[in-house]
């Protein structure tokens, strides 16, 4: 077993340690992530102490609050080793961060005929906008093809990548199961054509150390509800001389440097994408749980989750009619099937049983059918989850199996 | 969109469904009669499985309800005489066997009765809430309010 203090982890999380006291096992944190108390108290002491509206006021309280939710983009640039904190955007979520690039680059920059590739694993988070878009300005969408092993089939990107190719959209792992794309292949061949390259980290940032400068995307984005943060608040990370050619997508709050009647001149970003009064608290208490992840060996964390998802899938393995779908090298997600049953049937003698877990498309359908799949039931592992959560969980899908 | 079904050749197949208020008793005792949550899911899981699935002519004319999690058919059917008729499944068992007990509610009254029915009682009676919960994508609570709505529309037109 790795070098890894989860007992004293599992005590960070105050709904993780309730779970446990009321027999219930949180298995969805590909879903959602639970939160450190340390950002539990972030956002309480900010809106206790701290609430002002930021970047607007000179008294006290705002520039405090200013302080701290500038304190906190720099948090982010560091986590993400982005070269500067103006190349940090918050969004809502990864999905608005996604909406952005699509609303701001996709149609300024796009002309009709260009093409967008994006893979048959993506979340439909990362299908949808370019869909939207391709629609408006008659672009034309292609899709890496994804192989029974949850992998992709990259023989056929030569061909499906030309010069037509503009913009590149790619999980960083995908949602459904866990499998890790191949993000450093398909940037080098995308730089070839000149294409941009949006990297969609939402399953990714919990699990291991991201750095965008040695990845080379031109675009990063990820949800700080899966990352132990607080939900509503996101990051788009965007290299600066592409944001800085960016038109803003909404408009209002600090995003103007001048309005008038006739029109309005807009601020530099990241401001400029941040129309309105932002979430605040949620941008203090996503850098906190970044902070937090800091004080791990983050390293030690992902051989944890590995060890306790490979611990998962031996147990599950003499479960009559357990199929494991995907591949080697899966992070923290095992997404199954049992012959002969219904996942939804499955989830619910699960959830009896007080084992959260997720069954269905995953928000994925395009792979599902390229999979010849209607869904599946998916757990999903968190470092603060530990080797009696797994035998529950094993236990519980034995009883469902077998007894009903 | 959902339509009530007045064939006289399919609302003689649909009066011919297996569960009814005339056989519910022999057919959902067994659900009622269980004992803890085991016992009532394996029940439910059994009703389920033998809850018949619409038939080709009917299926044609069915509309899905759609879920996260698994999808479901339905159709309503009204006889010249007014019963009221509905056919619902699912490839789930569990959402199946909850389909089973609210056809055993509503098969064979009139428009008005059902109408007049709260057939969330009876699931809350059998501790079985959670499954009309907003967060559970399987479509039951869907179910509920087409047989409702339709019901209470086919009633005031009488």
């Amino acid at each position: 077993m790795p070098i890894f203090d989860i007992e004293s982890v599992r005590r960070d999380f105050p709904l993780i340690v309730n779970e446990t006291l009321e027999g219930r096992v949180y298995l969805d944190n590909a879903a959602t992530s639970q939160k450190p108390k340390c950002v539990l108290d972030t956002i309480n002491h900010y809106y206790a102490q701290q609430n002002a509206n930021v970047h607007r006021a000179s008294h006290h309280l705002s520039t405090q609050a200013t302080l701290a939710y500038e304190e906190a983009r720099e948090t982010v640039r560091h986590f993400l080793n982005a070269r500067s904190r103006e190349e940090i955007v918050w969004t809502s979520g990864a999905t608005a961060a996604i909406n952005l690039v699509a609303n701001s680059y996709g149609r300024r920059f796009l002309q009709p005929g260009d093409e967008i590739l994006l893979s048959e694993c993506e979340h439909h988070s990362n299908i949808v906008p370019w869909q939207l878009l391709a629609e408006e300005r008659g672009l034309t969408l292609r899709y890496i093809p994804v192989l029974p092993t949850g992998e992709l089939d990259l023989s056929e990107l030569p061909t499906l990548l030309n010069e037509r190719t503009k913009l590149v959209a790619l999980a960083h792992v995908s949602n459904s199961l866990g499998m890790p794309m191949p993000v450093e292949r398909v940037i080098a061949a995308a730089k070839r054509y000149r294409a941009r390259v949006l990297i969609d980290g939402s399953q990714a940032v919990a699990h291991d150390n991201v750095d965008v400068q040695a990845l080379d995307c031109d675009f990063y984005v990820f949800s700080g509800h899966k990352v132990f943060g607080p939900s509503g608040i996101g990051v788009l990370y965007g290299k600066y001389e592409l944001l800085e050619i960016m038109p803003p997508w909404q408009g209002g709050g600090e995003m103007i440097e001048q309005v008038s009647k006739r029109g309005a001149t807009f601020t530099l970003p990241p401001l400029r994408f941040e129309a309105g009064t932002p979430h605040i608290a949620g941008a203090i208490g996503l850098a906190s749980a970044l902070r937090y992840l800091s004080t791990l060996d983050r390293q030690a964390a992902a051989e944890y989750e590995r060890y306790l998802l490979n611990g998962m899938e031996r147990l599950c393995a003499d479960i009559p009619g357990f199929q494991l779908v995907g591949g080697q090298g899966r992070t923290s997600i095992m997404s199954f099937l049992v012959k002969g049953m219904h996942p939804q049937d499955i989830g619910t003698l699960m959830d009896m049983q007080g084992i959260a877990v997720r069954v269905g498309h995953h928000c994925a359908m395009p792979m599902m059918e390229a999979l010849g799949l209607s869904g599946t039931i998916r757990a999903s592992l968190a470092f603060y989850n530990n080797l009696d959560d797994v035998e529950r969980f094993v236990d519980a899908l034995r009883k469902a199996v077998t007894e009903f | 969109m959902q339509q009530v079904i007045t064939f006289p050749e399919l609302v003689t197949i649909m009066e011919q469904h297996p569960i009814s208020i005339a056989s519910r008793d022999d057919v959902l005792g067994g659900v009622y009669a269980a004992q803890g949550w085991e016992g009532r899911y394996r029940e439910l899981m059994r009703l389920g499985r033998d809850l018949p699935a619409l038939p080709e002519e009917l299926y044609e004319y069915s509309c899905p309800v759609k879920g996260c999690e698994s999808e479901v058919r339905l159709l309503l059917g009204i006889t010249p005489e007014g019963g009221f008729w509905c056919w619902a499944h699912s490839e789930a068992r569990i959402i199946s066997g909850l389909i089973a007990l609210l056809l055993g509610q509503v098969n064979g009254l009139s428009a008005a009765q059902v109408c007049g029915l709260h057939l969330e009682a009876e699931m809350e009676e059998l501790g079985l809430m959670r499954h009309l919960s907003p967060s559970r994508g399987n479509g039951l609570k869907a179910i509920i309010n087409a047989i409702q709505s339709h019901a209470c529309c086919l009633s005031q037109q009488a």
